[in-house]
């Protein structure tokens, strides 16, 4: 049985109420940690794991958001003066990101995506983030990112980043 | 005891910024990091469409 995103009824907080045991997306350790960890998590509010769910409930996916901080290192002097004084600016880590196997192909994967994305640039009105992060673990994650536009870090690119600048133009392309 | 084992070798391995909660910059980086949020790029036209479409199928319903 094949499901479209179509079928995705709404994505909301992973609650104990969500049947996890029989998401399986094919990564062992994505599996594993919806399984025996992200309940635990939630519960210590260490990160927050969304669930896209349908018109039954039943999980298609996950994706998780917590606070980190990005550490700067040294700056040209003119650079610096630009740069608020801080030297670790708040942003918001996507740690983990997941599709069920019934619902095949990307576009639940870019639908999760578009939902994180949108939900940490709301979130920036409570509490201010300067943008998404993310680290690709294997080289279908990291394709998928740079596709939506994420930038990889110079040293490290399995490590990304999209500003919230351009997140927020994104949702509202008629504003700011 | 195995579950245990296993997590741990594989943090070990990877997922550097969630074990440390931080996103350490190289100099390098951080000139380009620099210019990312003092001159954030516009999105471009992927970013833009999903995010049309994410509208509509999440929000505009």
């Amino acid at each position: 049985m094949t499901q479209s995103p179509g079928f995705l009824d709404r994505v909301e907080p992973l609650r104990a109420s969500h049947d996890r045991s029989a998401f399986y997306c094919g990564v062992s350790e994505l599996d594993r940690y919806l399984h025996e960890r992200a309940g635990l998590d939630a519960r210590r509010k260490v990160a927050a794991p969304f669930v896209p769910v349908d018109k039954e409930g039943a999980i298609a996916g996950y994706y998780t958001l917590s606070a980190c901080a990005i550490r700067l290192g040294e700056l040209p002097k003119t650079t610096a003066k630009r740069l608020p004084r801080y030297p670790l600016l708040p942003a918001t880590l996507l740690g983990r990101l997941a599709t069920g196997g019934s619902y095949c192909g990307q576009s639940l994967g870019r639908l999760l995506l578009m939902d994180a994305l949108h939900r940490s640039w709301r979130n920036t009105s409570e509490v201010a983030s300067v943008g998404v992060v993310v680290e690709a673990l294997d080289e279908s994650a990291l394709a998928f990112y740079l596709h939506h536009e994420f930038q990889p870090l110079r040293d490290h690119p399995d490590r990304l980043f999209l500003a919230m600048s351009t997140i927020e133009r994104a949702f509202k392309p008629t504003g700011a | 005891m195995t579950d245990f084992v296993l997590h741990s070798a594989e943090a070990a391995a990877q997922r550097a910024i969630e074990r440390h909660s931080m996103l350490i910059l190289t100099a390098r980086e951080t000139e380009a990091f620099a210019d990312a949020i003092l001159s954030p790029a516009p999105p471009r036209a992927v970013l833009r469409k999903a995010a049309r479409e994410y509208r509509q199928k999440l929000i505009e319903r």
